[in-house]
């Protein structure tokens, strides 16, 4: 038998694609897929809300108890001011019909956080430390009428829904990827896109209250208090902190500052005080 | 964004590292294998010929690490389907590097042949989370003199 010792052509094991191409590919096709996924489930929430009845809001409530479990145990502890506070929100309430079934119930937390947001299934919490920084009524009003435009919207079981399509989204790449990669870049995106509402329910919700205000009190005076003593606030470091969520779930304060202020065509209308029972002991 | 800019971070001085290390290994491949073809490798078990002379295990063994950006890129592979091209470099390198480190092995032991090579590979990690994985090829043979 005769042997023969050939050598062996290069490269016949190995793609010829050069690996950073290879790469690029890759990244891009997997990015557009996932756009593409969260932009037509984006689509479709935006399409399915409205008509889900506000029972249903109730029902997903009840599955993330845990987390509201805790939220509510921090509030009511004070009855006076949380019923204060569901009183004026009944009384500008009234200004608009309500779609059926939306049951407005607010909360008062005993935090320094200053922020207010309303929820699923109607709820509105409103820390102490708002409470702190505002002196009139008609500031107030303007906080509370903002978040009930954000339930008349749907805007709470709106963001909800993104976030669960775009977390399951998550969920898929980083369990069928052995990497963390896809983990890490998605939920900084996904952190920053989904926790707040979008500009334009922003704009949508203080429209709504600036209509409201003006049922009530027959003008909008007073309705950029909260955001004259956020501009104050964010000055010192104390402040600033108190004020983190809010600066999280509201980038674009200074154009709605501005938009609001705009609208304001009776500027020295006589204001409602805040009743002194409001403002925390702890001052 | 502190995590980005980590995992940008790794992934260039991946790609930088481990292109510049693969070339130069691949250089080095080719050299070696040039200067040892006179050891001849066989998957026969048994000689052609009734052989009396000496015989010796002969085996060479090596251990690769894969880089940052080869692990994102498999990864992403993971999801789309086709060919890994980012570890077939990587596997090649290992089989070429521990056939050669055998052949060398026999030619410290004054062997020209060897017979039976069998390849082993293990992966070290064993896809253990948020490790960086490696792989083991074991190349061993009966090593034979063609002048016994």
């Amino acid at each position: 038998m005769r042997y023969h010792n050939p050598k062996i052509p290069e490269g016949i094991n190995i793609s010829s694609t050069h690996p950073l191409a290879d790469f690029a590919w890759m990244l891009t096709g997997i990015a557009l897929g996932l756009l593409a996924l969260v932009v037509s489930a984006h689509l479709l929430a935006a399409w399915l809300v409205p008509q889900l009845p506000f029972q249903f809001e109730q029902k997903i409530l009840r599955t993330v108890e845990p987390v509201w479990e805790i939220q509510t145990k921090l509030a009511s502890a004070d009855e006076k001011k949380a019923d204060y506070l569901q009183k004026l929100a009944n009384r500008l309430a009234q200004q608009d019909t309500l779609p059926e079934g939306l049951v407005v119930k607010v909360h008062y937390i005993n935090t320094p956080k200053i922020n207010a947001f309303a929820t699923l299934g109607g709820n509105i919490l409103i820390h102490q430390g708002l409470l702190d920084n505002l002196h009139t009524e008609n500031g107030l009003a303007m906080v509370i009428a903002h978040e009930l435009g954000h339930l008349v919207h749907r805007d709470p079981l709106l963001a909800t829904g993104r976030a669960t399509v775009s977390l399951a989204a998550i969920a898929l790449i980083s369990g069928f990827s052995e990497t963390r990669v896809a983990e890490n870049l998605f939920s900084l995106s996904a952190q920053s896109l989904l926790l707040s509402f979008s500009r334009q329910q922003e704009r949508r919700a203080d429209q709504y209250a600036l209509n409201l205000l003006n049922g009530y009190y027959g003008h909008t005076a007073g309705a950029t208090e909260f955001f004259e003593s956020v501009e104050t606030l964010a000055d010192n470091t104390r402040g600033y902190n108190q004020l983190l969520e809010f600066f999280d779930t509201h980038p674009n304060r200074g154009a709605r500052m501005d938009t609001i202020a705009a609208t304001i065509s009776d500027p020295t209308a006589p204001l409602v005080p805040l009743p002194d029972f409001l403002s925390s002991t702890r001052r | 964004m502190f995590e980005v800019i980590t995992l940008l971070t790794l992934t260039v001085i991946g790609y930088i590292f481990g292109s510049l290390n693969e070339r130069r290994h691949f250089r080095s491949i080719l050299e070696r294998e040039e200067t040892l073809r006179g050891v001849s490798t066989f998957t026969t078990r048994i000689p052609p010929q009734p052989y009396s002379g000496a015989s010796h295990l002969a085996t060479g063994n090596v251990v690769i690490s894969i880089d940052y950006f080869k692990k994102i890129s498999a990864g992403l592979r993971s999801l789309v389907g086709g060919r890994v091209n980012a570890y077939e470099s990587l596997v090649e390198r290992a089989r070429r590097e521990a056939v050669l480190r055998m052949k060398a092995d026999a030619q410290r032991q004054g062997l020209d042949m060897i017979f039976n090579v069998k390849l082993e590979t293990a992966s070290i990690t064993k896809g253990a989370k948020g490790q960086i994985g490696a792989v083991e090829v074991l190349a061993y043979g009966t090593g034979l003199s063609r002048t016994p």
